[in-house]
């Protein structure tokens, strides 16, 4: 299989402050992957690095197995999205488009096209009056036109309203199940990803928290309770990710292979959200629990 | 990229178009009638040795003969902050680098692809600009024989244009510098400034090997005797030579060796005792300057023709076929430096650019 991205060491400084540090990650091609974090968490470093607009302080990072950035093939490539989607206030959509195709050689005219009927995006109007949605829009449209082969996208939905958030998701999972594509996205709502991702990283205070896909993370990861009891004394097949207790009970989020028969324990299966919470909480890349599926 | 660079360009282009297209009104309409005034009045006669002669007009150096070229000097600094220095912050500080960095093209296309444009944009506006304000000074410069004088000199010719590319230049390193418009701005204005006088004070007299003529000391200007408590010397300043550039005038003897202060006080003392003694010699009141008019007039013209046939102004100066040599060669100047400004700033752009993330505003993120 081959690798979207793959960062090794990789660190980003600025001034004193580390935003992203000892990053070392895969993230395999074929899949759409999430990339979940707080604010402040290094997402935005890391995507822009995996962009190329900005440099690594440390370690190294590699798209599509090559350098990032260094050529225009390289660029053509890799289609991005960035936060809040940036575009020309003063230029019209059509100019957008035309500009998408001026500076891309793989430019698909008739896509960009078809996608701006279907949103209903008056080629005329200029894009500062866009609302955000339509600008989301329009910035995916650029960045799909482009035809990646990895699509980039920085909390593309952050400022949207629920429907806009819909139907954005929604464009991107049309685009995906049509063209053969690597999909790189992040956002600090989890509720976001679990439709779409088939692999979740979680990215905290510049740390790779955990990474996997999100069926085996939802497959290896129960919710024990039951009467108190000292976490030190579970099985070994079963790594305690959170554990809570009052007076009398304990509840543990643990990480297992094996189904659990301890009858003492209620077990639940938990959420995509419940994991990332209790990873979030654990101190900064606990080496152990980084990666899930091997 | 050709396209795209024109249409961030269009708007401040069309807009520039306008005000270059009223500005070639005004000095055309002007400069017709101050042709037409001349011409009625008999016109222009320039005798072989280029001492010219007009029709005197009052009220004609006003108000363009002032406007004009403190215009065309403002030119390359405006060009340098309104085009060059909003270049690159502009994008970074909507935003939109982001989408333009992300396309199919490497960030050094994309910025030397811009530059061009823009750039030979304003070589072309202060070419244009100084062309029309040159035409319209014509019929006055051919009188007043001064195109060497430095506001004459940089409001005419070529020199303009490496003013124009130099200021651009400087616009678009500073704002890659600095990252944003208003601090490049201000850099750019003032190290335009700087730079401008700076060359005019420190490199132009030394561009070209300067000529060497002798006159003769009556010949001189501000000719006159300064005295202090212990000592009276002569001073002399280079003498008018019309279209030509007086450097310097060194006071020489018969035999063209240059003379200390002590030596002219000696050959004072011998040759018009009256004057080296005559000074008043306040103690403590420092250097006094005599010229004809404060000592008695008979006495001083007689010093000084007595002093003549024992001094000679040795003047250095540029004359008048030099003139486009310079200014050649300072346009030159001036847009080699804008040359290296733009390829260190190309070359360096990859790197440099966006060391910080996007610091576009944030949205207020939904909970």
């Amino acid at each position: 299989m081959t690798v979207a991205l793959a960062a090794r060491g990789l660190g980003k400084r600025y001034g004193r402050r580390w935003a992203l540090s000892g990053c070392t990650l895969e993230v395999p091609a074929g899949h759409v992957a999430g990339l979940v974090g707080p604010n402040g968490a290094g997402k935005t470093t890391l995507l822009q690095l995996a962009v190329g607009l900005i440099e690594p302080s440390a370690g190294s990072i590699a798209v599509l197995g090559e350098e990032v950035a260094a050529t225009p093939a390289q660029l053509a490539r890799v289609g991005f999205v960035a936060q809040d989607t940036p575009l020309y206030a003063s230029l019209s959509v059509a100019d957008h488009l035309r500009l998408g195709a001026a500076l891309n050689p793989r430019w698909d005219a008739a896509l960009a096209q078809a996608r701006c009927a279907r949103i209903g995006l008056d080629r005329a109007q200029r894009a500062g009056t866009l609302s955000g949605g339509q600008r989301a829009q329009l910035a995916l449209t650029l960045a799909i036109a482009k035809r990646p082969e990895l699509l980039v996208l920085d909390e593309p939905v952050a400022s949207l309203d629920p429907l806009a958030r819909r139907e954005f998701l929604q464009a991107l999972m049309e685009f995906t199940a049509e063209h053969t594509v690597s999909v790189l996205l992040s956002s600090h709502l989890v509720a976001d990803l679990e439709r779409v991702c088939d692999h979740l990283i979680l990215l905290a205070e510049g740390h790779v928290q955990l990474s996997g896909e999100v069926d085996e993370l939802l497959a290896s990861h129960r919710r024990l309770s039951g009467p108190r009891r000292d976490s030190a004394r579970l099985p070994s097949s079963q790594q305690v990710v959170e554990e809570t207790h009052t007076d009398r009970q304990s509840t543990l989020l643990i990480r297992t292979k094996e189904p659990v028969i301890d009858p003492a324990w209620t077990v639940e299966e938990v959420s995509l959200e419940d994991i990332v919470l209790a990873y979030m909480g654990r101190p900064a890349g606990d080496p152990e629990l980084v990666k899930v599926g091997q | 990229m050709i396209w795209v660079a024109w249409r961030q360009f269009r708007t401040q282009a069309l807009i520039t178009l306008g005000l270059l297209v009223a500005f070639a009104v005004l000095v055309l309409v002007t400069g017709l009638h101050l042709r037409d005034v001349y011409s009625s009045l008999g016109g222009i006669h320039c005798s072989p040795d280029e001492a010219c002669t007009a029709p005197h007009v009052p009220g004609l150096d006003k108000p363009l003969t002032s406007l004009l070229g403190p215009t065309l000097l403002a030119i390359p600094a405006l060009l340098g902050m309104f085009w060059g220095a909003p270049l690159v912050p502009r994008e970074l500080e909507s935003g939109t680098h982001r989408l333009a960095w992300t396309q199919s093209i490497t960030r050094r296309r994309w910025l030397s692809i811009r530059v061009a444009l823009v750039g030979v944009s304003a070589l072309v506006v202060a070419g244009l600009a100084s062309w029309l304000v040159s035409w319209w000074f014509a019929p006055l410069d051919a009188v007043n024989l001064n195109r060497f004088d430095p506001s004459v000199f940089t409001e005419r010719g070529t020199v303009a244009i490496g003013y124009a590319g130099f200021a651009f230049a400087l616009g678009v390193a500073t704002g890659t510098l600095t990252r944003r418009t208003l601090p490049a701005m201000a850099a750019t204005l003032l190290g335009f400034i700087a730079a401008r006088i700076a060359f005019t004070l420190l490199v132009r007299p030394h561009l070209l090997a300067s000529r060497h003529v002798l006159y003769a000391l009556t010949r001189g200007q501000d000719v006159g005797f300064v005295g202090n408590p212990t000592s009276t010397t002569i001073v002399a300043g280079p003498p008018m030579i019309p279209n030509a550039w007086a450097l310097s005038a060194v006071l020489v003897d018969r035999a063209h060796h240059s003379l200390n202060p002590a030596q002219l006080h000696d050959l004072l003392a011998r040759v018009c005792p009256a004057i080296a003694t005559g000074l008043p010699a306040n103690p403590g009141a420092g250097a006094t300057k005599t010229q004809a008019g404060s000592l008695a007039g008979g006495d001083f013209l007689t010093c000084l023709h007595a002093l003549s046939r024992h001094l000679q102004l040795l003047v250095a100066y540029q004359p008048s076929s030099r003139y486009w040599p310079l200014q050649a060669l300072e346009t030159a100047i001036f847009l080699a430096a804008a040359l290296a400004l733009i390829g260190a700033t190309v070359w360096g752009a990859g790197r440099r650019i966006a060391r910080k993330p996007a610091a576009a505003p944030r949205a207020a993120h939904p909970a």
